[in-house]
């Protein structure tokens, strides 16, 4: 009896790494379609950046009951009133801030840890900080289970900063904010970028964009194709 | 039997006047509008139940068991509010919410499904007293719509519910103690074991859930998105109850995280002082800053602040107009002005803003409680930066942005004021764009030569501030390099330089001063109504008629949307205009269903309804509602506050059409069809006068406004009240045949509750007028199908079920 249990449990642990092999092959190839049909497609041309989404597996971030939907064209819910971002506005936001291998790197708002996931393969250092304690241990749980060694984890205020580890080549915020924090400011360092999205986490409609020069700071509203507006000669036909 | 009537009426009707509560702390205030259409559905399915039933309603028929199952329904009810996970910001990225808000949905209408059976049973088993019946119905109903508006002043939603629970049970369990003399066949009968057992166990329960101890079972989850379950889960943070009534929770927020501050320039660049929140429902915080240096520093860095520093010496009167935010207040203060009025629609709102920065307040009616002062302002400020749930401005009924209340406005400015309005940017250009062409509109009818000379339009990364001058202002020159010296982008100056634009906060093109620029050129030419048709956007300047300013989706225009917003179909999706079609598509779905199922199932030839019937009671169920909601939105206007309209209205018209219900028994068949007419224009009358005297009515002091609007509502609800129960009467026999048309009728008054918002949206308050009309005069035609003669009715057969004795 003994021969015939052990073979039944061969067979079941065989089928069931099949399975998952299965399942881990179908959310490559969604991922493979997200970053050529939702983000390639829309403007998104760096290949590091292209390449990090590729790499790092977007449903390891999202709620256990949401996998299915984690590469699917919009944002997602991961509690505590906050979302991981539509897939193309992560891919935008990274491209905006330039990034290069020696930069160091500052998100405020973690959330569900993706984008600092994101910014770990483009970038030596990543530094991210989050006010809720409950996606702050979520986040740093999956960033540390997963082997993100280069991203430090931060529970607390985001508005000033990380003064410690100031200045940073570039800063990103991505929690909804209604005015540019001016410690933010204070701790890029010349020349450096700050990016932060503009309208409703449920459907961002343009990027901003801050570029600091010596003691000046310049503002560009990026639409991308966030939207674009059919103005001109658009309308005259 | 009468008092089981009286008891579930008095708890449907709270329970209706709760939900929306209930819905409006939870959810959004815009979800208010499926409340009624979730009762009506109720009803209707109460009636498709019997005329599905196998065998008619039965004079010794117990009404207590469905009493009983009211009472569960109700505490069921409350368990849903608790703990069915809907959260309509999630229902575009979650499917499974999809599901939620439709076992919500069904749940829900099943209190209104036994109300409804239990009254529908007693008129049909009981004919000879529907008299008394009508009575006890009515004045349930009404008690149950003023009762909640009397003790959500001491208890929250969820208590009131549990406690609503107790009211269906009042009957059943007074026999429990009674033996043998009774008034009715129905409470001759002993109380079944099981319905015993049933009203225990729902008395028990709902003592638990009322039980010391027990709050947490009433206590109501808040949307996760809304703003104060953000701050909660801030650390350091307290909330503190201030005040609740019918109008909304009012909390005080204290939190060292509270930073609000759009339109800061980037010229600023010291730590914002603390402030504290007001926040009403848990969302739309209205900021109390501290009276000090820092403060007067960081809200003249504002572009809410740019327009106190346009003058010499400090500003004379100002109204600060707030509906969120509070940026405004401070400004003024920082400013010098000793003058300061400050309006919020909320009293308590308002009294606390006063107290707080010690000026006096305003609340309730903008254009009402202006009407008592004969003050002229330098500044008028309004401040609005709408609420945090994407798309749902679209469902606002606002007035604060209309041509009407911007000339309004204008009229109470001294010959060089002005008046500010602060808004969130929005994308693509539409918002500023009617806020612009409604300045002009105004400013024409003030009779200015030339209104784009008034106007100036100015902007940061995130909000926009629009400045209307009383008269073309001396200053220009100064204005403009002043917002050049913090940073602001101009969006409008009348002849301003291309260069001039788009320099600080820098978009790929100056999407918007080109396009302000070509509504300018539109509007000189008299070309602005093409200019407002060829808009991707919805953009044309609204009035007190079709007051959404908030929304700008065209349906004919949807495809190029979708691609301008990136191809993001869930951009899109949060659309209040998408919300209530879909709602609409849902509503249609289920009145087909309900009317379908007993013409498929029913035993044949039971139903005895022709179709030129079954449209008679669609037609007076739909104009009913319409009638009802377009008085509802009249009185969001002239009330001041959608709570007090809600109750107002709905008890208004429950009383006024009972009226003219028990007025119609002495009506024959013969004058049925004088009675859709009578009914048609005794609503298009009142609805006339509403419509002409909306934007006048609105300006008169708070007695003479709930005056008129309860004289209306009396004069129209009276007349629609007297078509239903004689059509009931003279042409529908048998009772499975009157619960059809009682089905029919609920189901068309539900779909009439979710069009009518669509309609307020697209059309306006005179298209739901409109559509009211049509409908009674549809009623007309159908019984013009089934009485062609003068005189065609024999004397109607005995109004009770064949074959059963008293």
């Amino acid at each position: 009896m003994r021969t015939p249990s052990l073979l039944v449990l061969a067979f079941s642990l065989a089928a069931a790494a099949g399975t998952l092999a299965a399942a881990e092959e179908s959310l490559e190839k969604a991922r493979r379609a997200m970053v050529e049909e939702q983000i390639r497609a829309r403007g998104v041309s760096n290949p590091q950046v292209l390449r990090a989404m590729q790499e790092v597996p977007r449903h390891w971030f999202v709620p256990p009951h949401l996998r299915d939907s984690a590469y699917r064209d919009r944002p997602l819910p991961i509690g505590e009133g906050q979302t991981i971002s539509q897939p193309y506005i992560v891919a935008l936001m990274t491209e905006l801030i330039a990034p290069q291998p020696s930069d160091r790197v500052l998100e405020i708002g973690t959330g569900s840890g993706y984008q600092a996931a994101i910014l770990s393969r483009l970038v030596s250092e990543v530094y991210t900080m989050e006010i809720k304690a409950k996606l702050y241990q979520m986040a740093k749980s999956v960033l540390e289970a997963h082997g993100f060694a280069n991203v430090s984890c931060r529970e607390g205020d985001g508005y000033f900063g990380w003064p410690e580890k100031a200045p940073f080549d570039a800063i990103m915020i991505t929690a909804a904010v209604d005015h540019i924090p001016p410690p933010l400011i204070a701790q890029l360092k010349d020349g450096g970028r700050l990016v932060l999205p503009l309208g409703s986490p449920f459907g961002y409609q343009n990027l901003v964009l801050v570029t600091r020069t010596g003691a000046e700071t310049t503002l560009r509203n990026v639409t991308g194709v966030l939207f674009v507006p059919l103005t001109g000669q658009a309308l005259k036909n | 039997m009468l008092a089981n009537v009286f008891f579930v009426s008095v708890a449907a009707l709270a329970f209706e006047v709760l939900l929306a509560r209930a819905f409006a702390v939870t959810q959004w205030n815009h979800l208010a509008f499926l409340v009624i259409g979730i009762a009506l559905f109720g009803f209707a399915a109460s009636g498709t139940r019997i005329a599905l039933a196998a065998k008619d309603p039965d004079a010794r028929a117990d009404l207590s068991p469905p009493a009983v199952f009211l009472s569960l329904s109700l505490l069921a009810s409350l368990a849903g509010l608790r703990f069915i996970p809907l959260d309509y910001q999630r229902l575009l990225l979650e499917p499974v919410q999809a599901a939620y808000l439709f076992a919500a949905c069904l749940l829900f209408s099943l209190p209104f499904f036994f109300c409804g059976r239990i009254t529908a049973s007693a008129y049909l088993s009981r004919p000879e007293k529907s008299g008394p019946i009508y009575a006890a119905s009515l004045a349930g109903s009404a008690t149950g719509v003023a009762a909640p508006g009397f003790f959500l002043t001491f208890f929250d939603p969820g208590t009131l519910l549990a406690a609503t629970a107790l009211l269906p049970l009042l009957a059943p369990l007074s026999r429990f103690f009674r033996h043998g003399s009774t008034a009715s066949a129905s409470e001759n009968v002993r109380l079944a074991t099981p319905t015993k057992a049933g009203a225990a166990i729902a008395f028990l329960l709902t003592l638990g859930v009322l039980a010391p101890g027990s709050e947490s079972l009433r206590l109501l989850p808040r949307s996760e998105f809304k703003f104060l379950s953000h701050v909660r889960s801030f650390p350091a943070t307290e909330i503190h109850r201030v005040a609740q009534d019918l109008r909304g929770e009012l909390d005080l927020v204290q939190s060292p995280y509270l930073r609000f501050a759009p339109g800061l320039s980037l010229a600023y660049s010291e730590i914002l002082p603390a402030a504290h929140a007001l926040v009403i429902d848990g969302d739309r915080p209205v900021y109390l800053y501290p009276q000090d240096v820092g403060t007067e520093r960081f809200t003249a860095m504002t572009l809410s602040g740019l327009v106190y520093r346009l003058r010499e010496g400090p500003p004379g009167g100002v109204l600060v107009v707030l509906s969120s935010g509070g940026l405004a207040l401070p400004a003024a203060r920082a400013a010098g002005s000793k003058a300061i009025q400050v309006f919020h629609a909320n009293p308590h709102v308002a009294s606390r803003l006063g107290a707080h920065y010690g000026v006096p307040h305003l609340s309730g009616q903008l254009r009402g409680a202006l009407s008592s002062s004969p003050a002229r302002f330098d500044v008028i400020q309004v401040e609005h930066w709408g609420a945090s749930l994407p798309g749902a401005e679209a469902l606002d009924q606002e007035h604060l942005f209309t041509r009407e209340a911007f000339l309004s406005f204008l009229e109470r400015l001294t010959p060089d004021g002005v008046l500010a309005v602060s808004r969130r940017l929005r994308l693509p250009p539409g918002d500023t764009l009617r806020l612009w062409a409604t300045a002009a509109s105004a400013l024409e009818m003030l009779g200015a030569p030339s209104p784009p000379e008034h106007l100036f339009v100015f902007r940061s990364w995130d909000s926009v501030l629009l400045l209307v001058f009383r008269r073309p202002p001396q200053n220009r020159e100064k204005l403009l390099a002043q917002a050049e010296a913090q940073r602001f982008d101009l969006v409008y100056a009348r002849n301003a330089a291309p260069e001039s634009a788009n320099r600080f906060h820098v978009f790929d093109r100056p999407w918007l001063f080109d396009e302000h620029r070509r509504l300018e050129e539109a509007w000189e030419k008299g070309r602005s109504e093409r200019y407002f048709r060829d808009l991707l956007l919805s953009a044309a300047p609204r009035s007190d008629l079709q007051p959404f300013p908030g929304s700008q989706l065209k349906w004919t225009r949807l495809p190029e949307l979708y691609r301008t917003l990136g191809g993001r179909a869930h951009v899109l999706g949060w659309a209040g205009e998408v919300l209530i079609l879909l709602c609409l598509a849902g509503s249609l779905m289920a009145a087909i269903a309900l009317l379908l199922f007993p013409r498929c199932f029913a035993r044949h030839g039971e139903l005895h309804l022709s179709r030129a019937g079954v449209g008679v009671f669609l037609a007076l169920g739909g104009g009913f509602i319409f009638a009802e909601i377009f008085f509802l939105h009249v009185g969001v206007f002239w009330l001041g506050d959608p709570g007090t309209s809600l109750v107002l209205t709905l008890g208004g018209f429950l009383l006024a059409s009972s009226a003219g219900g028990l007025l119609s028994g002495r009506i024959g068949a013969a004058g049925l069809k004088r009675v859709a007419v009578l009914a048609g224009l005794g609503f298009a009358f009142p609805a006339a006068a509403a419509l002409l005297g909306l934007s006048f009515i609105a300006g008169l002091g708070a007695p003479l406004r709930y005056l008129f609007q309860i004289l209306l509502i009396l004069s129209a609800g009276f007349a629609v009240g007297l078509p239903f129960a004689p059509a009931m009467r003279h042409f529908v026999t048998r009772p499975r045949a009157k619960a059809y048309a009682w089905a029919a009728n609920g189901c068309a008054s539900g779909v009439a509750s979710i069009a009518a918002a669509a309609i307020a949206i697209e059309i306006g308050l005179h298209g739901i007028a409109a559509a009211a009309f049509f409908c009674y005069a549809a009623a007309f035609v159908a019984l013009a199908c089934l009485f062609p003669r003068r005189n065609p009715v024999a004397p109607s057969p005995p109004d009770r079920p064949q074959g059963l004795t008293p």
